[in-house]
């Protein structure tokens, strides 16, 4: 068993929580998220956002409007769906659910 | 200095230099391959293609034209597809799908025309591929086909080259070699992929034809011309494999020759080697001899081999080796020179052996003739006119010259002389003293031997000169049978040696006259 399947499955699903989380407070372009991202260190390269985003809008959790820039072609501004936000919700829920759930398992483990 | 080139990305238009194009190209390649069966993966590109326009931008506030370090830092933040899988492992029911699909596309080959590798075509490459088989040999198998079955190889070559496609993408590249088409392969592949810039260079001209002039005659005449380049490079690179193939088997087939003749005992080819038994003195030294001797001669055919292989398949021979080689054969030259110099060395004093013998005969008529075996020395020295040929495991001397002259007394004489080299005046002394000549004698029938023997066994260049010494009013017949051996003898009517041949030559004082001819 390699320690990066366990990785990329524990990543799995809250790359795109997070993505989610960040739009909760408003509309953002990709770049505004991968800035985010990278200061949380969820991840590396920006290449990997693209896809996910066009994921999650092809699943109708996320929407987008196109914006002209100064500094380069138009944008994308991406905000949530209705969809979205009820997605979001739970898992909101979902998370804290399990980090409670990590939380306790690892407390029980110091404690003994 | 840097070429630049003009690309539109997301609707912004940059100058990039030119390699660092090949680098951008071949990325947003990769992109698409690895996107190419997702949905929507399109607008992953196009996103992707969008955030590269946006930091060209950032960067093209300092300077004109995007370098190969700004492509560098720029894939470097994008990432390569192998990295979004580490980052994201989303395992759609549909991306399984997608991976299974690949698995089996690895397991099974396909046939395409490999145009990185191509002569004409790419065909033979292509199937060399398929059948896993070095494509030197699908290329021979081309040209026998060529020589065996004449005009119809052509024709099924261009069959082939219309029915089989070429392989264009990274994918369709992977599944011509049969290699599992995943990501990290394609990632393997980008740098063969930058070896074909060449290629894609053209196209971008094709493009760039296209962008500027717009016009689809000057696409049309472009695509003219590059096909035309493309059929006669073809008949170039062709004609040059023809004639590499030729020298590859002609200098494997003069090798094979060259090595026979100097190393087999029972040659092959030529029926001897002995040249070197009886001319050198040990037969250690005749292997050395053959060995650099093979090397003096098979150097130049190993490299026209090469020049072959080249011209065929392209390859290339490491320039230390070339330098290995040519001293080689400069070494072999060298002992060569000192080998020849030490035979000729051998040959370098000549000596002269005369013994005189009396024949005693009562009659006043001698008839001479030559025992006739009916048997002929066929073999090299003789044709080469060696006076000296290998018969029977011996060496033995042929050629011998009969003369005859008037004798000072009265009694018939048989003069024989006997002439060699060595290398000091001892040892050519000694050759000569080991040559032997018999003749006999019956009543009146003198019977010559038609060899002479050689008992040192070696040859240096042993000759034997006969003289019969007539005296004066005695009378000699000259059978038939010494075709071979009268030479240049003195008559009073000026006849040729063979005329003089069936009759009777009477001894007077002004010299040898026919007493059976019918003179005018």
């Amino acid at each position: 068993m390699k320690i990066e399947n366990t990785q990329s499955q524990m990543r799995k699903g809250i790359l795109e929580y997070c993505i989610l989380s960040i739009l909760k407070n408003g509309e953002a372009y990709p770049s505004d998220i991968i800035e985010k991202l990278k200061i949380a260190k969820m991840i590396v390269v920006e290449g990997t956002l693209y896809p996910l985003l066009t994921r999650l809008k092809n699943a109708e959790l996320l929407q987008y409007r196109w914006e002209e820039s100064i500094a380069g072609p138009p944008r994308k501004y991406y905000s949530l769906t209705d969809k979205g936000i009820a997605f979001l919700i739970e898992l909101d829920s979902t998370w804290k659910n399990l980090a409670k759930a990590v939380r306790l398992t690892t407390k029980t483990k110091k404690d003994e | 200095m840097n070429k630049t080139v003009n690309i539109n990305l997301a609707g912004i238009v940059f100058h990039i230099d030119e390699d660092a194009f090949e680098i951008l190209n071949n990325y947003l390649n990769i992109l698409k391959n690895h996107f190419k069966n997702e949905e929507g993966g399109d607008e992953i590109l196009k996103d992707i293609e969008g955030r590269i326009a946006e930091l060209f931008t950032e960067r093209m506030i300092k300077k004109e034209a995007i370098s190969l370090t700004d492509i560098n830092e720029i894939t470097s933040i994008m990432g390569d597809p192998s990295q979004y899988d580490d980052e994201i492992d989303v395992e759609s029911s549909q991306e399984r799908q997608f991976k299974d699909e690949d698995l089996n596309k690895g397991k099974r080959r396909k046939v395409f025309r490999d145009e990185e590798d191509r002569m004409i075509g790419g065909v033979c490459s292509g199937l060399a591929h398929y059948f896993d088989i070095n494509i030197f040999w699908f290329r021979i198998i081309f040209i026998c086909l060529l020589f065996a079955i004449g005009p119809g190889a052509p024709i099924i070559y261009i069959i082939l080259w219309i029915a089989i496609p070429s392989a264009k993408t990274t994918a369709e590249k992977l599944e011509m070699k049969g290699e599992k088409v995943n990501i990290n392969n394609i990632e393997k592949n980008i740098k063969d992929e930058l070896n074909i810039i060449e290629g894609k260079i053209r196209d971008f001209d094709k493009k760039i034809t296209k962008e500027i002039f717009g016009t689809k005659f000057q696409v049309f005449t472009t695509k003219c011309v590059d096909f035309f380049i493309r059929v006669i490079k073809g008949v170039f690179k062709f004609v040059g494999s023809c004639f590499g193939i030729f020298s590859i088997v002609l200098g494997g087939f003069l090798l094979l020759i060259i090595f026979s003749f100097l190393f087999s005992r029972e040659a092959v080819l030529f029926q001897n080697n002995l040249l070197f038994a009886y001319v050198l003195n040990d037969s250690i030294f005749s292997d050395t001899l053959a060995t650099w001797l093979f090397l003096f001669i098979g150097i130049p055919i190993v490299a026209v081999i090469l020049f072959g292989l080249r011209l065929v398949n392209n390859t290339r021979i490491h320039m230390n080796y070339k330098i290995g080689i040519f001293v080689l054969w400069i070494i072999s030259l060298f002992f060569l020179g000192s080998s020849v110099k030490d035979i000729s060395k051998e040959f370098q004093e000549e000596a002269k052996n005369t013994i005189i013998e009396n024949i005693i005969t009562e009659s006043d008529t001698l008839y001479l003739s030559m025992n006739d075996f009916d048997r002929v020395f066929d073999n090299v020295f003789d044709a080469k006119g060696f006076k000296v040929t290998p018969f029977e495991d011996n060496l033995i001397g042929i050629g011998m010259q009969l003369d005859v002259v008037k004798s000072k007394n009265d009694n018939f004489n048989l003069i024989k002389e006997a002439t060699a080299r060595g290398k000091n005046k001892h040892l050519a002394k000694e050759m000569t003293e080991g040559i032997g000549f018999e003749f006999t004698l019956e009543d009146d029938n003198l019977i010559f031997d038609d060899f002479f023997t050689i008992s040192t066994q070696k040859w240096r260049m042993q000759e034997l000169d006969l003289t019969l010494e007539l005296p004066v009013g005695m009378v000699v017949f000259l059978d038939h049978s010494l075709e071979d051996l009268v030479y240049d003898i003195k008559n009073v009517h000026n006849m040729w040696d063979y005329d003089m041949l069936g009759h009777y030559w009477k001894m007077e004082k002004e010299g040898l006259t026919c007493i059976s001819c019918e003179l005018e």
